[in-house]
């Protein structure tokens, strides 16, 4: 049987051919447009998911690779800090083996005197050097010059009530520490109401780790450890209240005011990396350090000042020790940050990969995207034509 | 035997029959383009002028009737399909505003942002007190919010306008419901006294399609003509010239929502019951697909603010206090709102771990990122220090497994005292902030992290005594996925959505360009066709004028024949 071709049948066909080239068309002059083969997640959701995830790993990369630069920098600084520390060092031996010997005379060790002290400041310009606004040499205080000028005692700070308490009444700090590190002291309040009602807990370490509950707070007098204890008054206006935060420095016998912890920060996927050199390690005889070298060194000025021969040679070996100790972070600058220069390379190395593998997904290819282009151009201007030609085909151009 | 008088009679019922014909064709050409219309077509049919059986040599002609060109099982399919291409037409042209709501294939998206807001913690980190990374941070995390709470309210939008759609389709559908039963009156009026009714049941069949493409529908037409319709479960639209409409009334739990009721019967909800044409894809997408999308952006939005707001808490702000709340707690995409006290200063970003400005939290909080989404609890191990046989045993559960909770370094162990009830921490499992707000004989609540919420719920069962302990641990869940992963898992899942849509939309209406070319053959003008019936009826309308020509010619001989 023959099959009827209405007329509607034939617009019809006509119009949906059109509009299927069409569509065909403009799909690919989009891809061409964006250079993407991924304009939308219908385009290819489990493409589009890999894309995501592609980014946002790209994303960490680009910030665990800023992360490298910032430690990088870090260690940099402090690297050719603690050079130049030891090449002051080395300088102080020669003057305390030199002045040292018998053929020194009194003024020649005044002289040397001047020059040590000259030292001394230096060095301590040195262990307070600023990357930016902050201490290298403070431990986590880099907001603390971590240096005195002279030696102090056991001391604690004042105790200090955090900005945002509710309580107004007053803390003092009292006792004396008998710590062997600086400490931060932190009392937070877990219940809050009246001294005799309240509880708190104590950290040791500013407020990292907590004891457990404590309740005798009737007289207002925390035992913080150490010696040390923290007084609170109650003005009776506001109370205490769960979260109000109390703390207190407590600062070892020394030059040294910063803390032994080390900052750290994220290189890679749980990768944490300590890039920060405590001077408490590298300058003096607390915590990990073993040799307090500026009290070497005023006690080379104190030797030298005295004309005494016995003490300036005592210092030589102490120097030497010194010397040691600071290298020893100095060398470990330098293998961190070859550590540093290691990751980097690998991030870079992920990130290439990561960024071929997206495009493969996400990049259209060029040369067969021209060519389809191309072909559903010449498409589109063949239906065109046989469009125009629709009237051409009819009884009613026949007939008279 | 011949009359020559009966010629003239014949001549004229030639002439009539074929003027009639040419009349037909012209109506076809004319509704050329008018959809829905089917061709028609005159029926010759000879008639003898008398009972005068030996003589058949005058016979006339007349038509017979006009037919109409219909094939009715095309129609029915077509009918059929316009439900499918109704579904399916609406589904995607929804979820493709979804899509582009969604759509990060250029970037700035939920996924982008979240990137850019974990790195924020990072730069935080890496310089605790500067003012700058702080506000950076800040603004990040506002745009952040702001970006879930756009993505809430979009997918709500569509959700809401898919619900106002259903209302003005029910008032669509109702007008051509009435319309209907009136055209089934009148058909069958017509009908019943032999009349023709076949552009009213064009009209009518163009009508059932409209009605079909709305909601799914079944229809049979009686032995009068009229086309009963009814719904998938028999409750009946139209019967003969009684018509019912429906309604959409508000749902009974959410105002906000309406459900499809016959109004006769107000009560029962029909919602069930449409699952094709536009309503029906519609219901769906409002009840299953867009409330899938938004579940899902919730749980992500709650998720980055549970897991922030836990870690933020466990660090020290520039004033040296505790930090609170950095997002405001949400149950909702749409609320999410980074919390007031730090969008007024962002100094009160808790980037430390201790009091000394360290950046050791807003580190931990930048490995977030990297970790599922929730935590799991082990079996509780309990044990009985006199063993004496009384067999304590004890079940925990994680209360809200969306809290930023972290693995435990080693098991929490509580230990109970002289009482029932009476219950200690002895081990912590790292969880400084580890606390048992309440406990009776049968219950025990921990809370993690010091925020003052029950993070877990143990069940004690069995005869606990003095001294017995119970300890377990936490990890993170593996089979829940990082905050990334969920969110691009959502992402494509749309698109996946959005593709299968689009080509059920385009197959749909292959299949729906299939039949109505099959109905066009059948039913469909064809000009050309037109043109050679006009040419052939004009033949014969000459033809037959050339007789009464011939006829006049025999006469005029016979009067001069008699003269």
């Amino acid at each position: 049987m023959l099959t009827r071709v209405s007329d509607n049948m034939k617009f019809r066909t006509m119009v949906n051919n059109l509009f299927s080239a069409q569509e065909k068309y403009t799909t690919l002059a989009e891809k061409m447009a964006t250079q993407k083969n991924v304009n939308r997640p219908s385009d290819d959701p489990i493409g589009m998911s890999k894309i995501l995830d592609y980014r946002s790993t790209k994303a960490s990369l680009g910030q665990y690779a800023s992360n490298v630069d910032h430690a990088e920098s870090w260690l940099t600084m402090s690297e050719s800090k603690l050079t130049s520390a030891e090449d002051l060092l080395i300088r102080a031996r020669e003057i305390a083996v030199t002045q040292s010997s018998a053929t020194a005379s009194e003024q020649s060790r005044e002289t040397a005197a001047v020059e040590v002290d000259s030292i001394i400041d230096e060095l301590r310009s040195i262990a307070n050097s600023k990357l930016g606004d902050r201490y290298i040499f403070a431990g986590t205080m880099t907001d603390t010059e971590p240096f005195f000028e002279i030696a102090g005692i056991p001391a604690i700070g004042t105790a200090e009530a955090a900005g945002g308490n509710a309580f107004d009444g007053t803390v003092a700090s009292g006792g004396t520490y008998t710590g062997a590190v600086n400490k931060t002291y932190v009392v937070k309040i877990i219940t809050g109401g009246t001294l005799a009602d309240a509880t708190y807990k104590v950290s040791s370490d500013g407020g990292a780790t907590w004891g457990s509950e404590q309740t005798d707070l009737d007289a207002g007098t925390i035992t913080l450890g150490d010696g040390i204890t923290m007084t609170l008054a109650d003005t009776g206006a506001n109370r205490l209240a769960a979260n109000d935060i109390f703390h207190v420095n407590a600062l070892a016998a020394g030059y040294f005011r910063g803390n032994g912890s080390e900052m750290s920060i994220e290189v890679s996927k749980g990768t944490t990396f300590s890039y920060g050199i405590s001077g408490e390690a590298v300058f003096t005889d607390k915590g990990s350090g073993e040799v307090d070298i500026f009290d070497v060194l005023n006690d080379l000025k104190m030797g030298l000042e005295n004309n005494d021969a016995d003490g300036i040679s005592t210092q030589i070996n102490r120097l030497k020790d010194g010397r040691d100790q600071v290298s020893k972070y100095t060398a470990m600058c330098g293998s961190r940050i070859a550590s540093l220069d290691v990751t980097r390379t690998n991030l870079t190395a992920i990130d290439e990969k990561l960024t071929s593998m997206c495009s493969d997904i996400e990049d259209a290819d060029l040369v067969k995207l021209a060519t389809d282009f191309a072909m559903k151009e010449v498409a589109l201007q063949a239906s065109y034509a046989i469009a125009a030609s629709i009237q051409e085909t009819s009884i009613l151009k026949f007939l008279g | 035997m011949a009359d020559i008088l009966r010629i003239l009679s014949t001549s004229r019922d030639a002439l009539l029959a074929n003027l009639t014909a040419i009349n037909v064709t012209g109506s076809n050409v004319a509704n050329v383009n008018t959809p829905g219309y089917s061709r028609v077509r005159p029926i010759f049919g000879s008639i003898s002028q008398s009972g005068i059986g030996i003589d058949r040599s005058s016979v006339g002609v007349n038509i017979q009737e006009i037919q109409r060109i219909y094939d009715k099982y095309l129609e029915a399919q077509i009918v059929q399909q316009q439900q499918e291409i109704g579904y399916h037409d609406m589904r995607k042209s929804m979820l493709d505003r979804v899509e582009s709501s969604l759509n990060e294939s250029d970037g700035g998206g939920i996924n982008e942002l979240l990137s850019k807001f974990w790195n924020a913690w990072n730069d935080l980190a890496a310089n605790p007190s500067g003012s700058t990374e702080r506000d950076v941070l800040l603004k990040t995390s506002e745009s952040l919010a702001y970006r879930f709470r756009q993505q809430g309210d979009d997918l709500l939008d569509i959700q809401q306008d898919a619900n106002t759609t259903i209302a003005d389709l029910i008032t669509e559908t109702n007008a051509d419901l009435v319309e209907f039963a009136s055209l089934n009156d009148k058909i069958v009026t017509i009908e019943i006294d032999g009349g023709n009714a076949n552009s009213l049941r064009d009209t009518r069949a163009q009508l059932l399609k409209e009605i079909g493409t709305t909601l799914d529908i079944q229809y049979y037409e009686t032995s009068d003509g009229a086309v009963n319709i009814y719904l998938a479960n028999g409750n009946a639209l139209v019967q003969g010239d009684i018509y019912w409409q429906l309604d959409a009334v508000e749902n009974v739990d959410n105002s906000s929502y309406y459900d499809i009721v016959i109004t006769t019967s107000p009560g029962e909800v029909l919602n069930g019951v449409i699952t094709g044409g536009k309503i029906g894809a519609l219901l769906e997408l409002r009840d299953a697909t867009l409330v899938g999308y938004i579940n899902q952006l919730n749980d992500l939005a709650i998720n980055v603010a549970n897991k922030v707001n836990s870690q933020h808490r466990l660090g020290y702000d520039m004033y040296n206090n505790a930090g609170g709340l950095f997002f405001s707690e949400i149950t909702d995409a749409r609320d999410m709102q980074v919390a007031a006290a730090i969008a007024a200063d962002s100094q009160k970003i808790a980037a430390a771990s201790t009091v000394n400005g360290d950046g050791g939290n807003a580190l931990a909080m930048g490995t977030l990122k990297d970790e599922r989404m929730y935590m799991s609890l082990s079996a509780i191990t309990a044990t009985d220090f006199d063993a004496g046989g009384d067999n304590p045993a004890a079940r925990a559960v994680l209360n809200n497994r969306a809290e930023a909770y972290k693995a435990t370094t080693s098991n929490i162990v509580l230990t109970r005292g002289a009482a029932p009830g009476d219950w200690t921490v002895t081990g912590n499992g790292g969880y400084a902030g580890l606390a048992v707000l309440s406990a009776d004989a049968t219950t025990i609540v921990l809370d993690l992290d010091n925020s003052g919420t029950a993070d877990i719920t143990i069940t004690l069962t069995g005869t606990w005594e003095q001294d017995d302990t119970l300890s377990f641990s936490m990890s993170a869940d593996e089979t829940s996925s990082t905050q990334s992963d969920y969110f691009s898992n959502l992402l494509s899942r749309v698109g996946q959505d959005v593709l299968s849509a689009g080509q059920n939309a385009d197959r749909q209406e292959d299949v729906m360009t299939q039949l109505e070319n099959q109905r066009e053959s059948v039913s469909g003008v064809s000009i050309d066709e037109e043109m050679m019936q006009l040419m052939k009826y004009q033949f014969a309308y000459s033809a037959a004028g050339q007789l009464v020509t011939t006829v006049k010619e025999m006469l005029d001989l016979l009067i001069e024949l008699g003269r």
